[in-house]
Formats: structure tokens, sequence, C-alpha cells
């Protein structure tokens, strides 16, 4: 940022995301009161509801912009200046009454459960931040996350780009991220998915504070709930990892738990429905499927919770009550659909316009759209769903065992990463039959069952990160279980406490310590230090300095690769397998390379390597022949070679 | 008779997460990753 030596950027960095979260966390708080939830909502959530909500206008905002074709640096500032005068004031009172609230907090640290749970927390998100400052080299940032910012900076607009077929789903992360390349820094947008990360953490724990806390049996452990929930969900190694990159599910899964928040407390938390409040839950809703297509799932399965709620209390209750009941039933039905409708309707009413296709690539032998053709489906490299079948109960409970528990290290980008979910995440959930089942734990059990379900027959062949949702409502239900096991007796609560002590402790210490090879990049004072990180752990990074160094100034790549990486290629470029038909993917060489031509193609970056598709073989690669024919024609020789990644003239 | 019951099987819950914790430390012997993943 600014030219600056790493160490001194990352902290001009984290000074400017601060800022940006507290605009965010202002204008949500000025949103909030216009809602008129303020007095039912604690401090801590009027800042977690806050700050999710002020992401999501930040992000439309952005967007809008960004489709009138306006996305120049100045106009964002002027946005954020005007954020800024909106909500600032807000914020600062909100803090100011928030003093009593920290002194609170800091007195509780004097509980040794407590004082020891913070720790863990502070390390768990030192160390993810450690690495979450390092220069950007992981591949799904380097796909879409960033590359397509990176494409909105330089045109500044938001167009759709048809040869990536991430480039219609929803993308208010994506919008967040766009601002940070345009206040000079990569690092920002990492750092606002960073923040998604504790704000998943934080809205599970005030869930737990608020609603699942017993204090009637008068037991101290009970005030450790919190810090629990947000202890084993930040050490699980598989979060430390996720929330090193620019990724988005930890800002899906903070929307989806805040819109379950939001509903309980409008709909379960008395007899009386809250409208204000289920308004507040759709709108969480909205942000959840803005984050990802499949963020809908959740918030739809609530909405039919509230349908069957407003029938059983219709049908159960005495006549006057049920009439009351059958004349708010829409209003409140409305009340949780309709922002659910608008936020998602922007997103895709946008794809119609552009493509033909409200949920473009998806669902195109049905909707079809812009380079959709049954031989040519964008979907293909995106994965296949397994559908709706018995032999997909087993299979994805097979891949969810391995993703979870049974995988050991990985080697990514020459760093060698844990991404398995841990030791106490899910085993701490065999202390529920323990627990007291009230209200607010079964409808995080039936929520999380829900999403789990879905994910074995329709996301068993993605990442396992797709269950970020899951994992956050589990570190909630297994620290509740473990409490309330733990409470019951004093030879359970010794044993129970050492063991999820020595856990989090081994479980610091591994992360903490895998920082090492993060350290001597992230506390740089030497900006070369980046270029050598880049070097070590990039593959195509050669690739890239040549292109810079030698391709002419109008060149233009095509990036033959299943999961290519366009953020770091210094010249425009097209991906060639994404959306086969768009890059005119042919068997007559000779059509394919006259498409090309008209693209501007001027060089050719192939990854040798098995396709990964999920759902199909290793290695299933439908045009390997015909690309062969190809190179075989138009290719010259072989310009420059790094790892698997070769770089070719065409002719 | 509950707190026996509750104490009983806390003991149980505290063996297998310390089972799981072997599992996790030893985890370079664990079983072999058969899914690539995407990050």
């Amino acid at each position: 940022m600014f030219g600056l030596p790493p160490l001194l950027a990352h902290i001009a960095e984290l000074l400017t995301i601060t800022l940006l979260v507290g605009i965010a966390t202002g204008v949500g708080l000025v949103m909030l009161r216009l809602l008129r939830v303020t007095p039912v909502l604690s401090l801590g959530e009027r800042l977690l509801f806050g700050t999710m909500l002020g992401y999501g206008t930040m992000s439309l905002l952005v967007l809008a912009v960004g489709l009138l074709g306006l996305l120049y640096t100045p106009v964002v500032l002027v946005i954020l200046v005007a954020l800024a005068a909106l909500g600032l004031p807000l914020l600062a009172r909100t803090f100011w009454e928030a003093a009593p609230a920290l002194r609170n907090a800091f007195n509780n640290l004097r509980y040794l459960p407590n004082l020891f749970l913070a720790i863990v927390i502070v390390l768990c998100v030192a160390a993810s931040l450690t690495k979450a400052l390092v220069p950007v080299a992981t591949q799904d940032d380097l796909m879409y996350h960033l590359a397509l910012p990176r494409r909105y900076v330089e045109q500044h607009a938001i167009n759709f780009y048809p040869d990536s077929n991430y480039s219609l789903f929803p993308q208010i992360m994506e919008m967040l991220y766009t601002v940070g390349l345009l206040l000079g820094s990569d690092r920002i947008s990492v750092l606002f998915a960073f923040t998604t990360g504790l704000l998943a953490a934080a809205s599970a724990a005030l869930f737990a504070k608020r609603l699942l806390a017993e204090r009637d049996d008068g037991h101290p452990l009970w005030q450790s709930l919190p810090l629990l929930v947000a202890a084993i969900f930040l050490s699980t190694p598989l979060h430390g990892f996720i929330m090193r990159a620019a990724n988005t599910d930890f800002a899906q899964a903070t929307a989806e738990m805040l819109a379950i928040y939001a509903f309980y407390m409008a709909v379960m938390a008395s007899p009386q429905i809250n409208t204000r409040l289920l308004v507040l839950s759709g709108i969480c809703g909205g942000l959840s499927f803005s984050v990802k297509y499949y963020g809908i799932l959740l918030p739809g399965a609530l909405g039919l919770a509230l349908l069957a709620i407003l029938f059983t209390r219709w049908r159960k209750g005495d006549p006057t009550v049920g009439k009351t009941i059958a004349s708010n039933a829409l209003r409140n039905v409305l009340a949780y659909g309709v922002p659910i409708l608008v936020i998602g309707g922007v997103w895709l009413l946008r794809n119609f316009l552009a493509s033909g296709n409200p949920v473009w690539p998806a669902l195109g032998n049905i909707l079809g759209g812009s380079y959709w053709s049954p031989a040519a489906d964008p979907e293909v490299l995106l994965g296949t769903i397994p559908g709706l079948k018995w032999e997909s109960i087993p299979s994805g409970l097979e891949y969810q065992y391995i993703a979870t528990l049974g995988r050991k290290p990985l080697p990514i980008d020459n760093h060698i990463y844990v991404v398995s979910i841990g030791p106490l995440l899910i085993t701490s959930l065999l202390a529920l039959p323990f627990a007291r089942w009230k209200a607010p734990l079964r409808l995080v059990l039936y929520s999380a069952a829900f999403v789990w379900v879905v994910s074995l027959f329709y996301f068993s062949r993605a990442s396992i990160r797709y269950l970020a949702t899951v994992f956050l409502l589990c570190a909630l239900m297994g620290a509740y279980g473990l409490i309330s096991l733990a409470v019951r007796s004093r030879i359970g609560a010794l044993a129970l406490g050492s063991v999820v002590a020595l856990t989090l402790t081994l479980l610091t210490l591994d992360t903490t310590l895998s920082t090492r090879p993060f350290l001597s990049t992230t506390f740089a004072l030497d900006r070369a230090a980046e270029d050598r990180y880049l070097d070590a752990h990039m593959d195509d990074y050669p690739i890239m300095q040549y292109l810079a160094v030698n391709a002419p100034s109008d060149s233009v790549v095509y990036d033959w690769d299943s999961r290519p990486r366009g953020y770091r290629i210094p010249h425009p470029y097209i991906y060639g397998r994404l959306v086969p038909k768009y890059s005119g993917v042919s068997p007559n060489p000779d059509e394919w390379h006259a498409r090309l031509k008209a693209l501007g193609i001027t060089h050719v970056l192939v990854h040798n390597r098995d396709v990964f598709a999920p759902g199909y073989p290793p290695g299933y690669d439908p045009d390997r022949e015909i690309f062969q024919a190809l190179a075989n024609r138009y290719f010259g020789p072989p310009l420059v070679t790094s790892g698997n990644f070769t770089l070719y003239e065409l002719r | 008779m509950k707190t026996t019951l509750a104490t009983t099987y806390s003991l149980l819950l505290v063996l297998f997460i310390l089972y799981m914790l072997v599992q996790y430390v030893f985890r370079w012997q664990n079983l072999p990753n058969l899914i690539p993943l995407s990050n």
C-alpha cells in the first residue's frame, strides 16, 4: 500500500480496515434505528447487525456505481465520506455508551476460564491475521474473488465477463474487495473477508450469551459460554485456513447466523411476532443470498418455518388469537420475504439483463442464457451435483468424513496447511444429550441439520468450506453442550475442563507455530520480501514476470486451465475453459483459432495438470485432444516454463 | 443418580476427545487424502 515496506503497509491497511468497518457499522446503526429495532437489541447485537447491514449498504452502492461505469477512486471516496458523515456520529455515541460494557468485559477476564479462552482467541486471530497479510497467492482469490474486482477497477465499470463462469455470481463481498483495490491494497480486500470470520464468531457467541447461557443454576461456568463458542470456532484449523484469503464463506455464515438470530427473536422469543425484527432477519437472508447463490437455502428454509409457525399458532390458538394471527400473517410473511426478494432481486435482475439468465451460469438447461449450450455447459468445471438419490448419502458422508476428520495436512501453494476441523468441533456435540433442549437450541440444530443434509446431496462434490455455517452452528451447540454437561458434576467439570483446555492449548500452539513460514514476509521491512514470497508460493509467478517484461503492451493471454488464475497476469486475459462457447473451444482448430484471433489473443498460458472438476474422475478432461490439435497447428515454441505452467505464443 | 450418569458420561467424552486429540497430533499418519481441496 502506497509503496510502503510490508510491515508499515500492513499497519496502514489495518488502520484503513478499522476505519472502513467503523463507517459500515455506523451506517448499519442508522439503518437499525430506521427499522426501529434498536431498543430490543443489546449493544453487542447492534454493533454486529449494524456491521453486516453496513457491509451490505456499502457493497450495493459500489455495485450501483460500477454498473453506471463510475468506478473511480474519487467517486468511491466520496461515497465513503458520505457514509461516514451519516454513520460515525451515531457510532461515536454508541461507543460512549459502550464504555461501561467494555469495563465489565475486562472485569470478566478475572475469571480464569475466561482469561484462558480470551488468550486462545487472541492468538488464533493473530495467527490468521499473520497469514492473511502476505501477498495474495491463493487459488480462488487469483481466479475470481480478486480477479473480477481487478477487472472492474481497470475498466472503471462492473461488466459481464463471459469467459469467467463466476462473473455473474452474487458478489456482495467482491464489491468490498473492489473498494480495497481502489484504495490501493488487495490486503484491505483480504481483511474485509478476515473481519467476516470475526463477525461469524461474534454472532454465534452473542446468540449463546443472550439465548442459551443459563444463569438459574448459578454455576460460574455459564459466563464462559460466549468465549468458548468463539474459541472453538476460531481455533478450528480449517477456519484459520479460510480466514487467510478473500473467501466469502464466513460472510455467508455470518449473514445466515444473523438471519437465524433475528428470526428467533422475531418469531419464537414471544407469542407476539415482532415484525420489525422479521424484516431484519429477511435483510440478513437477502445478504446471505448476495454472498453466494446457495445462500438462499437457509433463508428459504426459515421462510417455510415461518409459514409453519403461523399455521400452527393459528390452528392451536383460541379464535380471537387465531384471528389476530391470520390478519397479521400476510404482513409478517411480506416483512420477511420482501427484503430477501428485493436484495436478491438486484443480482437476479442484473444477471438477466447481462446474460438472459437470472442465475447464470446455473440452470442453463432450463433458462439458457449467454454462451450456454448442452454441449458446452459453463457449469461443467464448477462440478456436478450428485442429485436426490440415496447413493448420495453414503458418498456425501464419506466425503465429509475425509474432508473434516480424516484429512492429513495438505500441501497448497508450497505451504503445508492443516485443513481438518480438528478434534473438538464435532466431538463436543456428543455432550448435547445433557443439554436443556430449549427453543433457541432446537432452531440452531434444525438449521444446522438442514444445511448439512442439503450439503450431502448437493455440495458433497464441492469444497468442505461450503459447510461454514454448519461448523459455526456446531461451535455454538458444542460449547453449550460441554458446559451443560460440565455443570452437572464437579468431577465432570474438572475432567472436561482439563481436556478442553488441553485441546485448545494444543490447537492454539499448533496454529501459532504454523505462522512461521509467513513471519518473514508479513513483518518484513524490505519490499523484496513480497516478491520472494510470490516466487516461492506461486508456481506461475515467473511467467507473470516474463509477461510483464517481455510481452508487448497490447498482449492478450489465453489462460488454458480448469482453475485459471488471472489476478496477477499483467495483461488483459481470457479464461479458456470455464465458458467454452465464449472462447470458441471447437473440434475444428481453424475455427477455434479464428475466434482466438478475434478476441485479440497473442499468448497462451497452459497449465499441464489433472483437470479438477468436482464430481468427475480426477483427470477427466473432455477437451484434451482437441486442444492438442490446436496447439500442434498454431502454437509457437514454449516461451517460458515454470512448474506445470508453460507460456506459448499464438501464431 | 443423575449426577453419577453425568460424571460417567463426562469421563467417557473426555476419553473420546483425548482419542481425537491423539489422532490430530499424529495426523501425519492419518488416512490418505483422497479428495483434492479447492481453496
